[in-house]
């Protein structure tokens, strides 16, 4: 459901829809108990919807009121991503076991999730290996030598990546995991109240969504 | 007899030459075996052929017989092999698979196919017998390296296989993490669990083997019986490329006189809640070598980073060469070599890594021909470092950082996964660029290699 409407708001062509999905998201956040993430990601939700409004009277901003829209987008999956980030591996696998998602799905999402906090951490030690060399030291060099910056960025990094993905593939594998056979769940997986609240607001957004929609057509 | 390899070769695809050549060894149950030898020497291979990974994994050509248990060994899945052995890797950081202590421990009996009760009765036998109990439900991303080496041990160990197999385990780990690495690994023998150990740092295994084989180039060179091997001499085991059973601490902290280089008065570095460093000074002397030791998490790394310009303090002073710097002037006064050298090499060849951001002008480039030339490099210049070894990119790096020229060298644990050999390399190296007037910091844990080459020793409160 969340990973429906997430992927539904990039698609929004109205405000009233984008607002919508926004008070999805809050419920989602709050019911798993991220209400930080939630408020800090409205006050950032607000802060771009006011400065687009006050770049709407000139026209000299170029692309930038485009921009903002954008990144009001983009914060959506990042905050129905909040919550999966910080469960245990094992809690997520046992949910998406049980619902009866196909297991070479189950772990490339697995994988993908386990991925993001350390990729954040070989981009921390690539940066700061770099300053030494005095690539991208300052916003001012990134800015002369911004192509010798991204590929001094990416090549560490593309290395790292495969070289970790190789040695974690052989980890996993000796340790009895493929594709077929029979396997268990430590952790137990249960639909409650919170699921139960989750799903029905979720339908509701998107058969709101479809109804300004059409109200939008229509003119 | 649990193990048995009869004649064994094996040739990755893609490579001209075997990474094992004949090999032939039995391994009895209970036993402690340590596989050692110079970097590069098959012992690595040697483990892949035991865990299925050679083949299976990492494709090539194999010939000779290897079996377990009495069944043949290339017949069986990965995961077969998998019921018999466990396995715990050289790097944490790219073994587990959860973000979650208990996740990862379960892992293997999960996907096996084990009841809830029994995964629960397993869990907490493990984490009494290796004291782990009190780690489990945290982040794997919090804990030290002493404490995510122990989960992975014990994530090998709940299905409880016959052999374990640990290919450098103590890579990343301080002496006192490794010492109880060495206590976890008798507990797991007293239960009769079979082990085989490849590993440099030999000075945690002294009290545990039953027998070390030693490789050179792809060939089992010796194998030496408990005994034999703890009363090989020093000349011996330098001979053989190793490090030593006993090496002892011979550099005593004493002043010296020579010019001051790096000052670093009353540091303070706090981060969040935590005090990382409270008021800590500290010198270190032009064209001398000081070692900075100390536990993991003692706070050694974060104060060579301020030293180097990479992390703020929030108060205290930093002088190189009697000037007092800001942070980012010693970004331009120190040359930083950290403990990976995947994330600082850049340039598409080894060449241009070396000039990379020097201008090329005729007088720069000769003196980095000469440089590859005195670090045997040259015949790799046209190469892309990503190719190269471990110790060859390391040295790339400080080919880049002599052509710098800056006064100061900061190395994080350049010597962690060095066999003797290479450890001995590095020293000498190092003593030649503190000899033209550097002053080098090495953070490093490593006895062998202080006793070696540091003139000073800076051990961290």
């Amino acid at each position: 459901m969340i990973i429906l409407v997430s992927l539904s708001a990039l698609m929004l062509k109205t405000e009233i829809a984008l607002l919508l999905c926004l008070v999805f998201m809050w419920i989602w956040l709050i019911l798993f108990g991220c209400v930080k993430k939630a408020l800090q990601c409205t006050a950032a939700y607000g802060a771009l919807y006011g400065l687009l409004f006050l770049m709407k009277n000139t026209d000299m901003l170029g692309n930038l009121p485009l921009l903002t829209v954008y990144i009001r987008r983009l914060m959506l999956p990042v905050m129905a991503a909040a919550p999966v980030i910080n469960a245990p591996t094992g809690c997520l696998i046992a949910a998406l076991n049980k619902m009866k998602i196909p297991r070479a799905a189950t772990l490339s999402l697995t994988v993908m999730f386990r991925f993001m906090p350390t990729l954040s951490a070989e981009y921390h030690n690539i940066r700061e290996s770099q300053k030494i060399r005095g690539i991208g030291a300052s916003f001012f060099t990134v800015l002369r030598h911004p192509i010798q910056t991204a590929e001094c960025i990416l090549v560490p990094m593309l290395i790292r990546t495969s070289k970790t993905a190789d040695e974690l593939s052989a980890s996993v594998q000796v340790r009895g995991m493929k594709l077929g056979g029979a396997y268990s769940s430590y952790r137990k997986s249960v639909i409650d109240v919170r699921d139960m609240v989750l799903m029905v607001s979720g339908t509701m957004t998107i058969v709101l969504i479809y109804l300004t929609d059409v109200y939008v057509r229509r003119g | 007899m649990l193990i048995e390899l009869n004649e064994l070769s094996f040739r990755y695809a893609g490579s001209s030459e075997k990474s094992l050549k004949d090999i032939s060894l039995t391994i009895n149950e209970g036993e402690l075996t340590l596989l050692t030898g110079e970097s590069g020497c098959g012992k690595t291979t040697l483990t892949r052929i035991l865990n299925g990974l050679c083949p299976q994994f990492y494709n090539g050509e194999f010939s000779g017989s290897y079996l377990i248990d009495g069944r043949n060994g290339f017949d069986m899945s990965l995961d077969e092999i998998g019921t018999y052995i466990g396995n715990v890797f050289q790097d944490p950081r790219s073994q587990f698979f959860a973000s979650n202590v208990t996740d990862e421990i379960v892992l293997a009996m999960e996907n096996r196919n084990y009841a809830l009760n029994l995964m629960e009765r397993r869990l907490q036998e493990f984490g009494e017998m290796l004291g782990i109990s009190e780690l489990f439900d945290k982040d794997l991303l919090q804990l030290s390296s002493g404490e995510k080496q122990k989960v992975a041990v014990a994530a090998a160990c709940v299905i409880k296989p016959k052999l374990l197999v640990l290919d450098e385990p103590s890579a990343n780990l301080d002496t006192d993490a490794a010492a109880q690495l060495g206590t976890l690994l008798k507990t797991l023998k007293k239960q009769g669990v079979t082990i085989i150990i490849s590993e440099h740092r030999l000075e945690y295994l002294s009290e545990l083997i039953d027998r070390m084989v030693v490789m050179k180039n792809g060939k089992i060179s010796g194998i030496y019986t408990r005994h034999e091997a703890l009363a090989l001499s020093d000349e011996e085991m330098y001979g053989l490329g190793l490090r030593l059973f006993y090496p002892q601490a011979k550099v005593c902290i004493k002043s010296i006189a020579g010019e001051k280089s790096l000052q670093m008065e009353q540091i303070v570095c706090k981060r969040g809640q935590k005090t990382i460093l409270s008021n800590i000074s500290f010198d270190a002397l032009k064209g001398k070598i000081t070692a900075i030791t100390g536990r993991n998490g003692a706070g050694k790394t974060t104060l060579c980073k301020i030293a180097a310009g990479l992390m703020r303090e929030n108060s205290g002073t930093v002088s190189i060469n009697g000037e007092k710097l800001k942070r980012r002037k010693r970004l331009q006064r120190c040359f930083f070599v950290g403990q990976d050298p995947d994330y600082q090499l850049y340039a598409p060849t080894v060449m241009e890594e070396v000039l990379l951001n020097i201008k090329k002008t005729p007088e720069n480039i000769k003196r980095a021909e000469q440089l590859l030339e005195q670090l045997d490099l040259s015949a790799f210049s046209g190469r892309h470092p990503a190719s190269l070894s471990g110790g060859q990119k390391q040295r790339v790096l400080l080919a880049a950082a002599i052509m710098w020229e800056r006064p100061v060298l900061i190395l994080d644990e350049p010597t962690s996964g060095l066999d003797g050999r290479h450890m001995r390399e590095m020293s000498g190296l190092l003593r030649s660029i503190a000899d033209s007037g550097t002053c080098i910091l090495v953070i490093t844990h490593d006895i062998e290699f202080i006793n070696n080459c540091a003139d000073m020793i800076y051990r961290f409160p």
